[in-house]
């Protein structure tokens, strides 16, 4: 209702009231004088005598006035109420009267709103809030260093060493708080006898208060706990652990908790959900101080394994700080990476990756999340045909309630209550679905993310139903508006034969954009499925499903008292020719370092030269290996051999080289007999413990020969260009170290790992070994396209369902509409077959343009998605193509059955009918 | 006689219960069936016939008087009805208790 009718009805009741009022005043108080005249008063006294009777009369009128239209108020909400309710029950009855159509439109719905739910839900988590129990998230960032090197290109990266972290605390005035922490780390749960991998992290002791976490019992580690170069022996647990592994323990602060072969006291439990700044699940927090990645760790560059965060100061912004933080650490480096003096510093949001960019999840889920509203843009065209259609079928009813004097207003009101009765039950059915579809996309494409609460909480319920009003108004409100402009005396003459003018144009047109919608949707799908089906064929330059690496830890009592190097380096070595004598191991090695594993470099020169190029950036990579290990991983040996039992610690030195170091460093040669010296050819000053310690350069400098040449491999990623990767026998590893046994089975891969659990566990010098395939390592970096794969294929062939129903319908209602013309046409001796293809064309001619703009949308969207695939064009003309024939094959499809139902009208019933 | 407090409300009620009755008439009825001795302000009858009829213990429609005049005549509700039986009630029972007071011969303390 307008504003002035508003008030111009308010004024009507007004005067209403008022009148009442007089009106009963006045006949009341002429009563009381003719009473009084009759007793013998005059007039005036009569009157006079009336009036002092009543009281005081303008105070009563104002009163009886104000009950009065309280009284008006409060029916007119009855009746709006009512007539609400009344809405409600006369929609239910007429939507219950179509219950394919009521079921239709909610099922549509609670797919089209519940991808949305189901996405919003995901972005929520990973973007817009920040992780649990983190006080005001957004004024928390991440520390990004970015250097140029040179050579290796401009660099982003946010590990750092502790001196940086200690600089800018102690330095930096941006800050109100800055903290370190590293996350993924495994911790080995020991309880009597059973040993078990538990999620762990580590973090200086002001990660908690600067993000202003609280503890559910016990408190967290202080500063006098977390003291380099070795904090105390506390470590702070998570509540779901505290509750799963000790049972809510109420003693449990002050407990002694066995992790790896020594004892933890328990000083808190962090609330349930917390995971630091990241979401990665963490079951115990130890102190960073604990940490030993290097012997000078607290004051090296070298060591670079956390994370710094920092909450900015109020009024800070992350520019300012970012500038300030790049001044502080420029000033403060006094290591010898030139390029550590330019660096640049910045601080990004918490959610993004390691290279200071959104991570793969993160733009895949923003792509889908974009995906779903196509998809519900899909859903509200469809819905609103559905609607219009059915609006149409009632042309008659809503003519004769019309006819009636039920008013326009009223009539759109009815429809638009109806409307927004299916679409909240399509609503609710929708937080059904992004329950589910949640719950699943957690469990399978974003299982590294920790998740505490469920997949549904009242923001995606919020944006359920902000979603639901705004679709229920965008659907309803066309058809409602359309159906009363109906024609009065055509539409009750004639039913719904005729009228309407445009003939389903409009809906032709809804039916166009929804085809070429699935078209995007259908190209995105092809474009990641493939892009998955290639990254998944990569040659990574071994096989890493066929081999089972295992990294076994030694029992305390087998290496005390005893030179540890010696006795792990001869553990290694039984355990190997144990291994090698199983009938299940078809090959079996040493090394230190693997792909997807540790990676090494260490200075190599050849003679003449100071030091080895780089390539793509990169130095070269070493690897210590015992001599099956080329079997073992299934590389190629190109040339020369492989390494031998004979090649250890006491022969002469040899190495081997691959592809792309050969032909780097010696273009044109054959690399065989070509001599390479590892290791530190020239003195390196070192600061430990605060003094300068110079190390002598090994001299003479030694050769190493190069005796074979094998395949590269891939290191980290199916993405990385070729390295240079070289190896040397086991033993003669001077300067890094960390062995790993890799195996291949001869039969199925499980076996072969249930196989070497038991072989590993009987040997008493092991206490615990953790056994997986390499490929383990590698899945999470198919995750992105994975996610893109399902979902792209799941809402577009959610997507050609709902277009295919919505053409169907449309060519449906088009024969309905032309029954007598076609029967008189048929009657007057045109063929079935021509009326076939007559209609049949007509829905063709619809999907086609509509694959036309989905092509060009296409076309001008694979720019934007052009990053996130792997080595497929965004305008792949084969993906193009066969999508392109798929949605016009399926727009035949759909309009054979009403064409066949066209060729088949009988022509006497035809023109009868009505 | 001055009217004690609350007590309007139940005389309204028993006057419409002989049938609808416009203001003027019920106003009327109080005089003459307290023979003169109940004395109440016609404003403050209107007040509480207003109040009533906005508690759905009354109900009011436009009518015409015995002399042919347009008047508002109201009626007793069901739930008026019940309204009037409970006060009634608790009026007698008032009454009886103070009337046992103060008919009691035994000296306090």
């Amino acid at each position: 209702m307008s504003d002035s009718l508003w008030r111009r009805s308010r004024r009507i009741w007004r005067r209403t009231v008022q009148d009442d009022v007089d009106d009963e005043v006045r006949f009341h108080v002429q009563m009381r004088v003719e009473q009084f005249m009759a007793g013998g008063m005059s007039r005036s006294d009569a009157e006079r005598a009336a009036q002092e009777q009543f009281g005081d009369e303008a105070q009563v009128r104002s009163t009886l006035i104000d009950i009065g239209e309280q009284g008006r108020r409060r029916q007119d909400w009855r009746e709006r109420f009512d007539s609400l309710r009344q809405d409600i029950v006369v929609s239910l009855r007429s939507l219950g009267r179509e219950p394919l159509f009521t079921a239709g439109v909610i099922a549509t719905l609670a797919l089209g709103i519940g991808a949305n739910a189901t996405m919003f839900g995901v972005i929520d988590r990973l973007m817009l809030r920040g992780p649990e129990h983190v006080v005001d998230a957004r004024r928390v960032d991440r520390l990004y260093l970015t250097t140029n090197a040179g050579a290796s290109g401009v660099r982003t990266e946010s590990f750092v060493g502790w001196v940086t972290y200690a600089t800018l605390r102690d330095r930096a005035t941006s800050f109100a708080g800055v903290a370190a922490y590293s996350t993924n780390e495994i911790a080995l749960l020991t309880t009597g006898n059973q040993k078990r991998e538990i999620p762990a992290a580590r973090a200086t002791w002001d990660l908690f208060p600067m993000l202003g976490v609280k503890p559910v019992m016990g408190r967290f580690y202080d500063v006098t706990e977390d003291r380099p170069p070795r904090g105390e022996q506390v470590v702070v647990i998570g509540e779901d652990f505290w509750q799963s592994e000790f049972g809510g323990d109420t003693h449990i602060v002050g407990r002694r908790i066995t992790l790896g072969d020594s004892p933890y006291t328990v000083v808190g439990v962090a609330p349930n959900g917390f995971t630091g700044p990241e979401r990665v699940r963490a079951d115990v927090w130890f102190p960073m101080s604990l940490t030993n990645p290097t012997p000078d760790w607290p004051t090296t560059y070298r060591a670079q394994w956390l994370r710094v965060v920092a909450r900015l100061k109020p009024g800070v912004t992350t520019e300012r700080a970012g500038a300030e933080a790049t001044r502080v650490l420029r000033a403060a480096y006094d290591g010898d990476r030139p390029a550590m003096r330019q660096l640049v510093a910045s601080l990004r949001p918490l959610w993004y990756g390691g290279g200071g960019a959104a991570p793969p999840v993160v733009s895949v889920s923003r792509w889908l999340m974009g995906v779903a509203v196509v998809v519900l843009l899909i859903t509200c065209a469809n819905v609103a045909n559905l609607f219009v259609a059915r609006t149409r079928r009632r042309r008659r009813e809503i003519a004769v309630r019309l006819a009636l004097g039920v008013g326009r207003l009223r009539l759109v009101r009815l429809l638009l209550t109806e409307t927004m009765l299916v679409v909240f039950a399509g609503a609710f059915a929708a937080v059904m679905v992004a329950w589910m579809g949640g719950g699943l996309m957690r469990a399978t494409l974003l299982s590294n993310v920790a998740w505490s609460a469920g997949a549904i909480d009242q923001r995606v319920f919020g944006f359920t139903l902000i979603v639901a009003v705004a679709v229920g108004l965008l659907v309803g409100l066309a058809p409602a508006l359309e159906a009363t402009r109906v024609n009065l005396t055509g539409s009750l003459k004639t039913g719904d034969r005729e009228g309407g003018g445009r003939r389903g144009t409009g809906r032709a047109a809804l039916s166009m954009v929804q085809a070429a919608l699935s078209v995007v949707l259908l190209i995105g799908a092809g474009l990641f499925v493939q892009s998955l089906s290639r990254v998944r064929s990569v040659n990574l330059g071994f096989q890493p499903a066929r081999v089972i690496r295992a990294q076994p830890r030694f029992a305390p009592s087998a290496t005390e008292g005893k030179d540890a190097r010696a006795v792990r380096a001869q553990g290694y070595q039984d355990a190997l020719y144990r291994l090698q004598t199983l009938p299940w191991v078809e090959h079996a090695a040493i090394s230190i370092g693997s792909p997807y594993g540790n990676g090494f470099t260490i200075d190599v020169t050849i003679p003449g030269r100071d030091s080895l190029m780089l390539v793509n950036g990169e130095r070269a990579k070493v690897s210590a290996v015992s001599g099956d290990y080329f079997a073992t991983l299934g590389m190629a040996v190109r040339r020369g051999r492989s390494f031998t039992s004979s090649d250890h610690s006491g022969t002469s030195l040899v190495a081997i080289v691959g592809e792309t170091m050969a032909k780097a460093v010696w273009p044109g040669e054959d690399p065989i007999g070509k001599c390479l010296i590892i290791g530190d050819a020239k003195p390196r000053v070192k600061l430990v413990d605060g003094h300068v310690v110079t190390q002598p350069a090994a001299s003479p400098p030694t050769c190493s020969s190069v005796v074979g040449v094998v395949g590269d491999v891939h290191r980290g990623s199916v993405r990385e260009p070729a390295t240079m990767q070289y190896y040397i026998p086991l033993g003669q590893e001077v300067g890094f170290g960390g062995s790993e046994l890799v195996v291949r089975p001869r039969g199925s891969v499980a076996d072969g790992m249930l196989a070497l659990q038991h072989a590993m566990a009987a040997m008493p010098e092991f206490s615990y070994t953790r056994i997986a395939t390499i490929q383990t390592a590698i899945d999470p970096e198919f995750r992105p396209w994975q996610l893109g794969a399902a979902m792209f294929g799941v809402f577009g062939v959610l997507a050609l369902v709902i277009a295919s129903v919505g053409l169907y319908s449309v060519i449906a209602y088009l024969v309905a509409d032309r029954t007598r013309e076609l029967g008189v046409r048929l009657a007057l001796g045109a063929t079935s077959g021509r009326i076939v293809r007559e209609v049949v064309s007509r829905g063709v001619a619809t999907t086609a343009g509509g694959v036309v703009v989905g092509v060009a949308i296409a076309i001008v969207a694979g720019r934007f998605v052009q990053p996130l695939l792997f080595d497929v064009s965004a305008r792949s003309p084969v993906i193009f193509g066969a999508v392109a024939a798929l949605v016009i094959g399926i727009g035949v499809v759909a309009s054979w059955a009403p064409a066949r139902r066209a060729s088949r009208v009988d022509p006497v019933i035809a023109l009868r009918a009505d | 006689m001055e009217m004690v407090l609350g007590t309007l409300d139940i005389l309204v009620l028993r006057g419409l219960n002989w049938g609808p009755k416009h203001g003027y008439a019920v106003a009327r009825w109080i005089e003459q069936s307290s023979g003169g001795s109940l004395t109440v302000l016609d404003g403050a009858l209107y007040t509480a016939l207003h109040r009533m009829e906005q508690r759905d213990w009354i109900a009011a429609e436009w009518g015409v008087s015995a002399l042919g005049r347009r008047a508002k005549f109201y009626r007793l509700t069901p739930l008026g009805r019940k309204q009037l039986l409970a006060e009634t009630k608790g009026w007698s029972d008032y009454v009886a208790a103070v009337g046992k007071v103060l008919r009691t011969t035994t000296q306090p303390g």
